[in-house]
């Protein structure tokens, strides 16, 4: 039982690695696109069931944006980019440099650069995972959908069609100056996909 | 109640199912002895005849929802279907359109069972949370970008 535990601490320690390597590069890209110094941490990174992903977001009717990407490669997947639609209203205020609170709609500016964004942190995390085990993952044309997280989980898993029992939490914290705030991505594969990630890295 | 998941009543309960996207939900309901069922339906059709979990398809769902209420007193001949979701929830995407074949699946496979549809509030781009009250067959549908309406 000790050893199993060792085994998917290991695993964690690993996926949070791979995810603060994605989020530096992230973070860089990002500094570029706003011109400003942008830093981007993860406090955690964890395997979880597929049940649980509405519980990450504070329920099923939580109102999120959402940027999704479907994966093409070794590891057919799809990510998903999601903040609570207050904190995106607040990652426009950041991006654009305004005092928090200025921002008060979403619309189609706010939409667009919500998705640049969204797109940058999805594809750094896919690069970093991708570089670390030495395979091609390629995302496709990100996409865009403000609603439940629920309805989002849930027309993400249909639109990859295949069977997933987890998926992969990287919590990310954006941040500039005093400012944070709290963004997450989902990496949703098939289960031999991980199986053959930890094998890969190692740790299976 | 959860995603691919299934319910069926004959004690009046409220039977909800929350924030559908592309997902289609499928109510069905006997009025004269008020046995109702709802299903979460995920994806149009099942790959195998015999799916682990029949409710997750919209071809193997819709018989299993009837034989479960028939066993517990529905009359075939007296059911009738109500159905909500299959929303297109992705913008800019080379989208597969799940939500609207979900939608035209579950429609053929009503029509096979001869299962007559009163009402329904599909498609558009937006979620839908839906409340289906067994004691009269009303159903409660909830969304940000329309508000609330009953079919």
């Amino acid at each position: 039982m000790a050893k199993r535990n060792s085994l998917k601490e290991l695993q964690k320690d690993v996926l949070k690695e791979i995810g603060t390597i994605g989020a530096g590069h992230a973070a860089t890209a990002l500094s570029q696109f706003v011109d400003r110094k942008i830093l981007i941490t993860v406090p955690e990174a964890n395997l979880v069931p597929l049940k649980k992903l509405t519980e990450v977001m504070g329920g099923a009717e939580i109102p999120v944006v959402a940027v999704f990407n479907k994966v093409l490669g070794e590891i057919p997947g799809g990510i998903l980019f999601l903040v609570p639609s207050k904190s995106g209203l607040k990652m426009v205020d950041l991006l654009e440099g305004k005092n928090f609170g200025t921002t008060k709609i979403i619309g189609e500016l706010e939409r667009e650069l919500l998705r640049q964004v969204g797109n940058i942190l999805a594809a750094s995390y896919l690069n970093a995972l991708a570089k670390f085990i030495n395979i091609v993952l390629i995302p496709s044309v990100p996409s865009f959908a403000m609603d439940m997280a629920g309805a989002i989980f849930s027309s993400s898993l249909a639109e990859l069609g295949f069977q997933a029992e987890k998926a992969l939490i990287v919590e990310t914290e954006i941040i500039e100056k005093a400012s944070r705030i709290k963004a997450v991505i989902f990496f949703i594969a098939e289960p031999k996909s991980w199986e053959m990630i930890f094998k890969k890295i190692g740790v299976n | 109640m959860g995603l691919a998941h299934m319910k069926v009543s004959s004690s009046g309960q409220l039977l909800v199912s929350l924030a559908l996207g592309s997902c289609v939900a499928v109510a069905l309901y006997d009025n004269q002895k008020s046995i109702g069922a709802l299903a979460h339906i995920l994806l149009p059709e099942s790959p195998t005849a015999k799916p682990e979990n029949a409710v997750k398809y919209a071809n193997t769902a819709i018989p299993y929802m009837i034989k479960k209420m028939v066993r517990l007193g529905a009359r075939r001949g007296r059911i009738v279907a109500k159905i909500v979701g299959g929303a297109f929830m992705f913008i800019g995407s080379e989208n597969s359109r799940v939500g609207q074949r979900n939608v035209s699946v579950v429609k053929d496979v009503l029509f096979k069972e001869r299962i007559k549809i009163v009402s329904e509030d599909t498609g558009g781009d937006y979620a839908r949370s839906v409340f289906f009250d067994t004691k009269n067959g009303k159903i409660v549908v909830k969304s940000y970008a329309k508000g609330q309406k009953e079919i």
